[in-house]
Formats: C-alpha cells, structure tokens, sequence
C-alpha cells in the first residue's frame, strides 16, 4: 500500500489572496485521456448568505491496495466511517468494472483516493452551528487506471452545504439535493447531470432511494430465471447474465428478459413501471 | 397466466421498506416471508411498511427465515459494519 499525500481542497478565496500553490492537485481538472467519470453529488441543505471562505487545505490519500490499513496521522485526525469499513470500495468499485467492461478496458490498479474539507470559518446550518475547523464535506473517487491516467472513474461528493464547495471540486449544473452527473471527457466532450427530485412531494424522500429499491424487485425474475451460479459479466457479449445486466443497472422495468433455449421468452409480463406512488 | 414468484424479503430499511411495498403491489410476485433486524418490528405483519396484512408476519430469526420456500430473496439489509455477516448470510442462501 502506498500513501502519498497531496494538498487539496481550495475554497474560494479573495481576488486578493494568495494564488495556490503550483503543484497542487486538482481533481476537477479535464484530463484528455479520461474518458468517463460519474459524479454523485449529494448537498444536504442550503445556506443563504453563508460566510465567504478564504482558505481551506485538505488531504488526499492515494492508496492503491485494500485501505485496510489506514493511517492514523492525517491531518485533521478523522477518517470517515464509510472510508474506514472499506464500504467505498466494496460498494462502488463494481461500478468502476461494469463501465470499464463495457467500454472493452482492462485496468492496472483501481486507485482510491479521498479527503475532507474543514469549515473556515462558523458554519450555520439548518440546526446548531458548525465550528470552524469542523470537517463538512468529504469527496471519493475510485479510478480504473491505465498508466497514470485514470480513464473510468466515480466520485462521491457529500456536503453539509453548498456554500463551502472546494473551487477544485466540480460544480453541479443545477442547484439540487442530490444528483449524479455523467461526464465524458474527449471527443465528444459531454457531461449530463440527473437530478433526484424529491419522490412524490416528500422533501425528505430522495428519489435515488426508491430508484434503488426499483432494481432489486425488477431483477427478481431474473434472478430466478437465470443458470445457477455466481454472475458477474456484462450482458453485452453474453446475455445470460442478468444478475449485473444492463436491462437491470439501468432499472429498465420490463426489459428483454435472458435468453433461453434460443427464445426471447420474458419472465415479466408486459411491461412494469413503478408505478404506484409510496405511501 | 405468466409466472408467479414466491419472494422472502430480508430487511425493511430506508430502501427494503420501499422494495417490499412493491413485492406486495405486484400481482406476479408472492411474499412467502420476510426477515427484521428491528426487535420493535418482529411479529407484526405487512402493516409496517403501510400496506394491509397478508398474515405473512415479519420473523426476528434468521434460520426461520431460511425455511420459507422462497423462488427468491430480495437482500436489502445494510451492510455497513456487518460486511462478514452478509457474506455468510448469502452463502446460506446459495446452499
């Protein structure tokens, strides 16, 4: 495992603040060689009028190993939980793969970086107030690297306000509660954001919750239906695969079912939406 | 008629509550059981995720929950801490 260490994290400054440092690292910068990244996004709440920030410096950890062992010496001390458990990368490097798959890539190392901006100054949110210094955010990304160019990658942003998002992190398009943005950096050079509207009037109800529960019941036909065994492949060459399959990922409701004895036999029956709002 | 799936739901969290609520909703799936981590959850049936009573009453006790005769079972608990626990739980499945 090796832990190398970058500055990160720049807030915005003054127009009369020091210009940061050269060798700094940033993660928003366009690399021609990536050529997708999906950002996940999610702002818990708004804050009008919130105290400018002047400077802020985070850490970066690259670890190319399990982060099984973690240092304890960062800079502001904590690790957050998510990070500590491994969860990131069990949950998320799946997705790194299925992209990659799809695309015909094979990776060297799939890199884990993170960090977690503190406040600068007094934060005010919703309830209480927030410290200076009090960590508010914290950033991932897993990357599927080929040499030094990171060519598949997913970042999770998660901050207690807008306010004080690092100039380095990417911005979203629109101002939302949560929200992932696909961006494909080349030629074509496209980015599109998907924003999770609150379900059915309920402010409290992230959309991407129901659309998570969506996949799991839409694949239970296929799950049955499909050989014993684990599956782990993408369905593009092989459509016999539909526990990771793209009718599946892409929560397609009544999508082509698998492929049997060289039929097109569907185990759902007509097409199915989600369609009755929860009470 | 096109196929009917016996379906065991283990876990009626933030997302599971939501999953189950579509288990019931969905004339081609049949809840055969369902598995609680919560003790304030044992017991009572579907009810909890605001849907009538199916008198599929939610159990507490994972080997009960392993004896139901299941086409399928949707996993939605967590595993945040309890990583080791959800691979032994899916391998019991898998037998």
């Amino acid at each position: 495992m090796s832990c190398g260490r970058q500055n990160e994290g720049r807030f915005r400054r003054p127009a009369c603040a020091a210009a940061p440092p050269s060798n700094r690292r940033s993660i928003g910068e366009p690399s021609q060689r990536r050529r997708t990244v999906a950002v996940k996004r999610p702002v818990a709440a708004r804050k009008r009028g919130a105290p400018v920030f002047q400077r802020v410096t985070g850490v970066i950890v690259r670890i190319r190993m399990h982060p099984v062992n973690l240092p304890s010496d960062r800079d502001n001390g904590h690790v957050p939980l998510r990070i500590a458990s491994c969860k990131v990368r069990h949950d998320w490097e799946t997705a790194v793969r299925y992209v990659a798959e799809i695309l015909g890539l094979t990776f060297e190392t799939v890199d884990f970086d993170w960090n977690t901006p503190a406040v600068p100054a007094d934060l005010r949110p919703n309830v209480g107030v927030m410290k200076a210094g009090t960590i508010c955010a914290h950033r991932w990304r897993l990357a599927g690297k080929v040499g030094d160019a990171a060519v598949v990658s997913v970042q999770y942003f998660a901050a207690l306000s807008s306010t004080p998002w690092p100039d380095v992190w990417p911005r979203p398009v629109a101002e939302v509660a949560s929200a992932v943005v696909y961006r494909v950096a080349g030629r074509p050079n496209l980015r599109m954001q998907l924003c999770f509207d609150p379900q059915d009037g309920k402010a409290n109800l992230n959309s991407a919750i129901p659309l998570a529960a969506m996949a799991a019941v839409n694949a239970i036909p296929f799950v049955v239906e499909a050989d014993p065994g684990l599956h782990r492949r993408s369905p593009i060459a092989d459509r016999r695969s539909p526990v990771a399959g793209r009718s599946v990922v892409t929560r397609r409701a009544g999508s082509s079912p698998p492929e049997r004895d060289g039929r097109n036999e569907s185990p759902i029956s007509g097409s199915r939406l989600w369609d009755r709002p929860d009470r | 008629m096109s196929r009917r799936y016996r379906v065991a739901d283990y876990g009626t969290g933030q997302i599971g509550k939501l999953a189950l609520r579509q288990i019931l909703d969905r004339s081609e799936f049949e809840l055969v059981g369902h598995l609680v981590h919560t003790k304030s959850k044992i017991g009572p049936d579907t009810e909890i995720v605001g849907r009538p009573a199916t008198g599929v009453k939610a159990v507490g006790d994972f080997d009960e929950f392993c004896g139901f005769d299941a086409d399928c079972v949707v996993y939605l608990a967590t595993d945040f801490g309890r990583l080791s626990d959800e691979v032994t739980d899916t391998l019991r499945f898998a037998q």
